[in-house]
């Protein structure tokens, strides 16, 4: 039932698809008023240029570097910033505590913490892994904290005249009250990693597809730096979709009955 | 004084009602007592009294309503009985047991409904006897829903029903863990007039099975008369009891005695008791 589209659907796709041949459109016709490949090549030079990585199988490489460092890096950051903003939630000496710190360092972009992260770690993943976590850490522990905060007193103390003690209260009332919050959180720090890391691979990595559009840009490839670019956009795409449906089937399926 | 009134025997006869209230339920559970109640806030303009010196006593199995204009500290008792807020000064009991916060001999029904909206609705009612460590919580929880008539409903999400749908879950839920005691906070309040008045029949219905006793806050006068075996009047500035009048209605009450003469009766005089309250507050200087 849900997979046959509707009137309304077939209606929105075919926007969609309307909006994106009106892009390929004009990027044609800028290429071919420009006539300089290396400023800005054609789209159908782009699909060439996808169609030789990926069977010289080196854009698959690429991708499986970049995930990696985001999934990891987004794994770290979801660990440590979940638990931590709903301890500062719920204890005010913690929050007290731990907030000026918070406030200090979160204004500090991610790129601003490469050259740092070079000395510590070098070059490679470690770097990556230290830069994506660090991107997505902030979103996930800013929402998650003000999801602790979102709770309801009704809801606690209707838990408490139904006989519900401290650690169901925490699991089964606090927790879910949070978990809207968390869900963005979520969803807007796999977002923030997935950018870092493309500026970390930039600077500070040997693979992976920010390497890849960078190593292009030296060869004047710039057909190959717009395969990167758009497996980028195409998968970061996915991601947040990906990450979408778990939230509305998994992590807070009362939200979208 | 007050410590000694909380030791007297439970059998002791207490208050001005001599509705027979006790033998509606012979385990003589729900008793609240509540000696010289006073709660202070602490305001921007300076320290406002909301109650002040307040006794009350609810019997085991009556229905009490709570009447009186906004400011005249209704909620705030409900909310000291219910131990969410603690008194400034006074002692208040539940079958001689200080009350020290929301507990389980204690079920709250909310203005706004306050169902858990992670949780079906089902699971909603479930939760009292799953934390209680009863036995089968669900199939309690589905007793108590066709109580209430959403037995269909039971795998929703509270979301997606009602207004009126939502009071009923959470009135279900409140006695799925069967309290003694039953505070509803204007809990119809939201609802349109229709929906009204049959909640309150059904309300009536459910209570007659179980005898919980009931302290009821509203501001229409009309429901609590209707509902109540004893209304008491609220009075503002400061906040306390103005009158108690007893309602000697017949029940099993239905929406018809409202056109009943009795039934004017107890409306003029109550009509008359909040009309003196709320001038109060728009006339202050003749106040007291």
């Amino acid at each position: 039932m849900r997979f046959l589209p509707g009137p309304e659907q077939i209606q929105k796709w075919g926007w969609a698809i309307a909006g994106i041949a009106l892009f390929l459109g004009l990027w044609t016709f800028a290429a071919f008023r420009m006539a300089n490949a290396v400023l800005l090549p054609e789209p159908a030079a782009v699909v060439q240029g996808l169609v030789t990585l990926l069977e010289d199988g080196t854009l698959i490489s690429d991708v499986a570097a970049s995930m990696k460092r985001v999934l990891g890096g987004f794994a770290i950051a979801a660990v440590l910033a979940v638990p931590l903003a709903l301890l500062m939630a719920f204890s005010r000496p913690v929050g007290l505590l731990l907030s000026p710190i918070v406030t200090f360092l979160r204004p500090i972009p991610p790129i601003a913490w490469i050259p740092i992260a070079i000395l510590w770690f070098g070059i490679g993943d470690p770097p990556s892994y230290f830069i994506t976590a660090l991107a997505a850490f902030f979103p996930i522990f800013i929402n998650s904290y003000a999801g602790g905060h979102s709770v309801r007193p009704e809801h606690v103390h209707a838990a408490r005249s139904l006989g519900a003690g401290p650690r169901a209260l925490f699991v089964r009332i606090y927790l879910p009250s949070a978990m809207p919050m968390i869900a963005t959180g979520l969803r807007i720090g796999l977002g923030q990693s997935w950018m870092a890391v493309v500026t970390a691979e930039l600077i500070a990595a040997h693979s992976g597809l920010g390497y890849m559009i960078q190593a292009n840009r030296l060869a004047l490839e710039t057909g190959l730096v717009l395969v990167g670019m758009c497996v980028i956009g195409v998968l970061g795409a996915v991601m947040s979709i990906g990450l979408e449906v778990l939230e509305k089937r998994v992590l807070v399926p009362w939200k979208h009955p | 004084m007050s410590i000694l009134a909380f030791r007297q025997p439970r059998e002791r006869a207490v208050g001005g009602s001599p509705v027979a209230a006790t033998e509606r339920r012979p385990d003589g559970q729900g008793r609240i007592e509540g000696r010289g109640l006073a709660m202070t806030f602490a305001a921007r303009s300076g320290p406002v009294t909301a109650l002040e010196s307040l006794d009350i006593d609810v019997r085991p199995g009556e229905f009490l309503a709570l009447l009186g204009p906004s400011g005249c500290g209704k909620s705030t008792l409900l909310n000291l009985i219910a131990g969410i807020i603690k008194p400034t000064s006074g002692t208040l009991t539940i079958d001689g047991a200080p009350v020290k916060g929301p507990n389980p001999g204690c079920g709250i029904v909310f203005q706004q409904h306050s169902l858990f909206p992670w949780m079906t609705v089902i699971e909603n009612v479930a939760f009292g006897p799953r934390m209680l460590g009863h036995g089968d919580p669900l199939s309690t929880a589905r007793t108590f829903l066709s109580l209430v008539g959403l037995d269909k409903h039971a795998r929703a999400w509270p979301a997606s029903l009602s207004g009126g749908m939502q009071q009923r879950v959470g009135i279900a839920r409140a006695l799925a863990t069967y309290p003694p005691v039953l505070l509803m906070d204007e809990p119809f309040g939201a609802l349109d007039a229709q929906t009204r008045s049959i909640m309150q029949e059904e309300l009536l219905k459910i209570w007659s099975q179980f005898h919980t006793t009931v302290v009821f806050v509203t501001h229409d006068i009309d429901e609590a008369i209707f509902l109540a075996d004893r209304v008491v009047v609220m009075k503002t500035q400061p906040g306390g009891i103005k009158r108690e009048v007893r309602i000697d209605l017949p029940r099993p009450r239905d929406a018809a005695l409202i056109k009943s003469e009795l039934f004017n009766h107890y409306r003029g005089e109550i009509f008359e008791l909040i009309r003196e309250e709320t001038l109060k507050v728009f006339r202050p200087d003749n106040g007291h």
